[in-house]
């Protein structure tokens, strides 16, 4: 039988766990060599590829453009995907599932084309800023799971509840900020979560947006990678980690870490 | 209800997919048409190539042996996490969630230390004596694949515990009761059932993989070019815009035609399920 | 009304935020500012001993873009509205963007520092419309502990199977590259379209672990113990010595192939007069002087008023070696470009 208690299922089951997290461990080794290569095993111990993080202009300047891209790219998918889906679930609209897998098509698309196609049509052809152009990209990323996670929790709500208040009075706009928001909450910070995350790792379209004093924060590791072979990367590498688990927390707490992956 | 309201809620994320998913794509795919020698002459030229031909069978190749590899990984996995009890089940869903929410390139330089020359699986088997010169494994296929595996491996176990969350454990005990091997029961009994979310994991994985960009330039090196390096290098390296949204446009057809395949598949496969 | 106040802070964030940004690039188009596209080598070093000098004397504000010179060469010719003013280049992809009309016009007149250069070298300026204010040539870096390495041909040895990283094609020194093949093969490549060269590229495949695009690629995989062979320009050694202390340089006695690196400026500089002021800047005797150091940037100088000492001098392409290195026909090699890359990724990255 294949339940938990199969020790045979138990055992590969823990390889393969084992497996997923060694890499990341060995990362977190490294970064406390005190040689100047990534090497294992390490001869000594020091922090000094940590503090040497904040020599690096490009790691600091790259977290806060990664860090401001990120948050800002995220707030637009939410402010312009919430009221897409608001409309695509609640008025009986024609063609609402088309709608619906037009605002997922662009994950469709392979995100290093939407960079090279990106750049031709908003930094050449509209002649936008390139940083703007990189909102726009990161925008893209976002959107689809906006639409997503919030149908998801929209159809799982109770239409009742938002017309019994149209019949108690409520103005629809009121309806919606004090009976729908509110009862989509978690799945909104679910979605901002997700966003954040994506648009803060991405590299492919942070690649080609880029331009005189814009550096984001994983292109300049993977640059710092190539030219420096040492530990600092691994450090870095371990902040973004403690970053990554300080963000999943917060959400486990906040609504749970189960509802970013519906 | 106000259809007016409902126009006005669509408009601007329409307009936003529009001209920034689509319009960009036409805009590339126009120049490609525009060639004095024919329609389509860039795309023949393009397939003329053996060297193109290898680029789109090794994207394809390490895709399809990543999906692989990932289902047959992931499969144990996610029956055994899938029916651990709650509290455990939780604690094992966060600890896959962590690689997935953690940025790709700490991913793949990991396996850097793993798989280069003086990595530790060399120095492990020189030092067992296996091997007499350190093993070329870094900047090759494999080391692509490996990375490919590392990194959607997380996606296909999350897609999958869920359904395996669900399934009714005493259709496999009457299957057993029956005399069906633990072999035969996978096979026969939890597998089926979990058809769908598999389909879905696989189509994702593949899609992943396919358009990877960070994976192959971190662990391929320029001498291992998939479609989404070499579309970087055609663009950016060599200046040649026409060349690269050649390339783009038969990728995004590729990837479009197996999705597409496979979803297929899959409503078959529900449809059969809901029959049966 | 706790939701909406959360929009109206995140709509506000957001136009603040996009207004920060708008500000930030539209300032770079000041008059008292100078956008500098160069080399991603070395950024630390550039900025402290090129950059920052520069901006302080002339009380100009720099911004920078890094990158691959073809990269970069790129983004300005496909993106007219770069903000970009000068642009530092390799040769071919000078000459590739003089050749698409993509930069000012250059009044020598107005760079003092000009005269100081070498004939030949005020020659290729004029030609080019770009100017070179550092050269540098191929060699080949190797780790001493593991082979010996004397002359080009040993590259092709049985000995350094799976040992060796030559440059792309794409890159600076490609086209070197397969010189230095057809000199192994005793053809000049500008003789046979390069098929001999090719056949040599062919005979020194099974040899080659990776062919790079960036020579910071090389700095780990010595490290990794990758490749213990690379065939690299000069001006990578200090890097590469830097984080492998125990590697060795050379160029052998048969000769070497130069690459001048070239400024230019682009023909929608706003802001050409402090443009000038940085080409005349990096080619005066101080500055040359201060980035040939080996900790520094390791350029060779071209401005005839900076002497260097024997030991200033090594690794360079300097003296002795500068009389070596022959110089590569960009012109003929442009024209074969597609065709030659084609080949080449069809011996070399398949």
């Amino acid at each position: 039988m294949l339940n938990r208690k199969n020790k045979a299922l138990t055992i590969i089951s823990l390889i393969i766990l084992a497996l997923i997290m060694l890499p990341l461990i060995l990362v977190v080794i490294t970064s406390f060599n005190n040689q100047s290569s990534i090497s294992l095993p390490i001869t000594g111990f020091t922090l000094s590829w940590y503090s040497n993080i904040f020599q690096q202009p490009d790691f600091i300047t790259g977290f806060e453009s990664s860090l401001l891209v990120a948050l800002i790219a995220s707030f637009l998918a939410l402010i312009i995907g919430v009221p897409a889906v608001y409309a695509l679930t609640r008025y009986n609209l024609h063609h609402a599932a088309w709608f619906q897998s037009f605002f997922l098509s662009p994950t469709l698309i392979p995100e290093i084309v939407i960079g090279f196609a990106l750049y031709q049509t908003a930094v050449i052809t509209f002649k936008l800023p390139v940083f703007i152009s990189l909102i726009i990209g990161h925008f893209l990323l976002c959107l689809p799971y906006v639409i997503r996670l919030i149908t998801a929790s929209m159809l799982m709500m109770d239409s009742h509840i938002e017309e019994a208040s149209w019949v108690c009075g409520c103005s629809p706009k009121k309806a919606f900020f004090l009976i729908v928001l509110p009862n989509i909450k978690s799945s909104i910070i679910a979605a901002f979560m997700m966003c954040f995350i994506n648009s803060f790792n991405n590299i492919p379209i942070s690649l080609f947006m880029n331009g005189p004093s814009l550096t984001m924060l994983p292109p300049a590791i993977l640059n710092y990678l190539q030219n420096n072979y040492d530990p600092t990367v691994s450090a870095i590498s371990v902040v973004l980690m403690v970053f990554t688990a300080l963000m999943m927390f917060l959400v486990e707490k906040v609504i749970g870490i189960s509802n970013i992956t519906k | 209800m106000n259809r007016k309201t409902a126009v006005w809620l669509l408009i601007p994320a329409f307009f936003g997919v529009l001209v920034f998913t689509f319009f960009p794509l036409i805009e590339i795919a126009i120049p490609t048409f525009q060639s004095k020698a024919g329609f389509f002459a860039l795309y023949t030229q393009f397939l003329k190539s053996s060297y193109n031909w290898t680029v789109i069978g090794r994207t394809f190749l390490i895709a399809v042996l990543t999906v692989i590899i990932v289902l047959i990984l992931g499969l144990p996995i996610s029956l055994w996490i899938g029916r651990q009890k709650k509290t455990v089940r939780q604690v094992l869903n966060l600890l896959i969630l962590f690689p997935m929410l953690t940025n790709a390139v700490v991913r793949n330089f990991a396996w850097i230390i793993i798989l280069g020359r003086d990595g530790i699986i060399n120095k492990l088997l020189l030092s067992l004596h296996l091997i007499k010169a350190p093993l070329n494994i870094l900047y090759t296929n494999t080391s692509i694949i490996i990375g490919s595996v590392y990194l959607f491996l997380p996606i296909m176990i999350n897609t999958l515990i869920g359904s395996v969350a669900e399934l009714n454990i005493e259709i496999e005990e009457a299957a057993a009761v029956l005399g069906s091997s633990p072999w035969h029961t996978l096979f026969k009994v939890i597998i089926p059932q979990l058809a769908t979310s598999i389909l879905t994991g696989c189509i994702l994985v593949f899609a992943g993989t396919m358009t990877a960009y960070t994976t192959p330039q971190i662990l391929g090196g320029n001498r291992h070019l998939v479609m989404a390096t070499l579309i970087y290098q055609q663009a950016m390296t060599l200046g040649n815009w026409q060349n690269a949204s050649v390339i783009a446009l038969i990728l995004i057809v590729i990837s479009a035609l197996s999705m597409w395949l496979m979803k297929r598949l899959s409503y078959r496969l529900d449809r059969r399920m809901t029959n049966a | 009304m706790k939701f909406k106040k959360a929009c109206l802070a995140a709509a506000s964030f957001i136009v603040a935020g996009t207004a920060i940004a708008t500000t930030a690039c539209s300032s770079s188009t000041n008059s008292g500012k100078l956008v500098v596209s160069t080399f991603g080598l070395s950024t630390k070093q550039m900025r402290s001993d090129v950059l920052d000098p520069y901006a302080k004397k002339n009380n100009v504000k720099v911004s920078t873009q890094f990158g691959d010179s073809s990269t970069r060469l790129t983004q300005i010719e496909h993106n007219p509205n770069s903000t970009v003013d000068v642009i530092e280049l390799a040769q071919n992809n000078a000459i590739t963007g003089s050749k698409k009309k993509l930069f000012k016009k250059l009044d020598f007149s107005k760079i003092k520092n000009f005269k100081y250069l070498s004939s030949d070298q005020q020659k290729l300026a004029k030609q080019t419309n770009t100017v070179p204010y550092t050269v540098n040539s191929l060699g080949i870096i190797y780790n001493p502990k593991k082979v010996q390495i004397k002359d080009w041909n040993d590259l092709w040895s049985k000995k350094l199977k799976g040992k060796i990283a030559v440059p792309d094609f794409a890159t600076t020194f490609g086209p070197a590259m397969l010189y230095v093949a057809g000199d192994h093969a005793n053809v000049d490549v500008t003789k046979d379209d390069g098929k001999a060269a090719f056949q040599a590229m062919k005979q020194l495949k099974p040899n080659v672990v990776k062919t790079y695009a960036q020579s910071s690629d090389l700095s780990n995989m010595f490290k990794t113990g990758e490749i213990t062979v690379a065939v690299v320009g000069d001006y990578a050694v200090g890097m590469l010595k830097a984080t492998n202390p125990s590697l060795k340089y050379m160029v052998p006695a048969s000769g070497t192939y130069a690459n001048y690196d070239n400024i230019a400026i682009l023909k929608n500089s706003k802001n050409a007069d402090a443009a000038y002021k940085y080409i005349d800047f990096r080619l005066s005797k101080e500055n040359q002087k201060k980035v040939a150091g080996a900790k520094s940037l390791n350029n060779a100088p071209v401005n005839s008023q900076v002497e260097l000492s024997p030991a200033e001098a090594t690794n360079k392409t300097y003296g002795d070696i500068a009389k070596r290195a022959k110089t590569i026909d960009f012109f003929y090699v442009n024209s074969h470009m597609s065709s030659w890359i084609s080949q080449w990724n069809k011996i070399m990255n398949q």
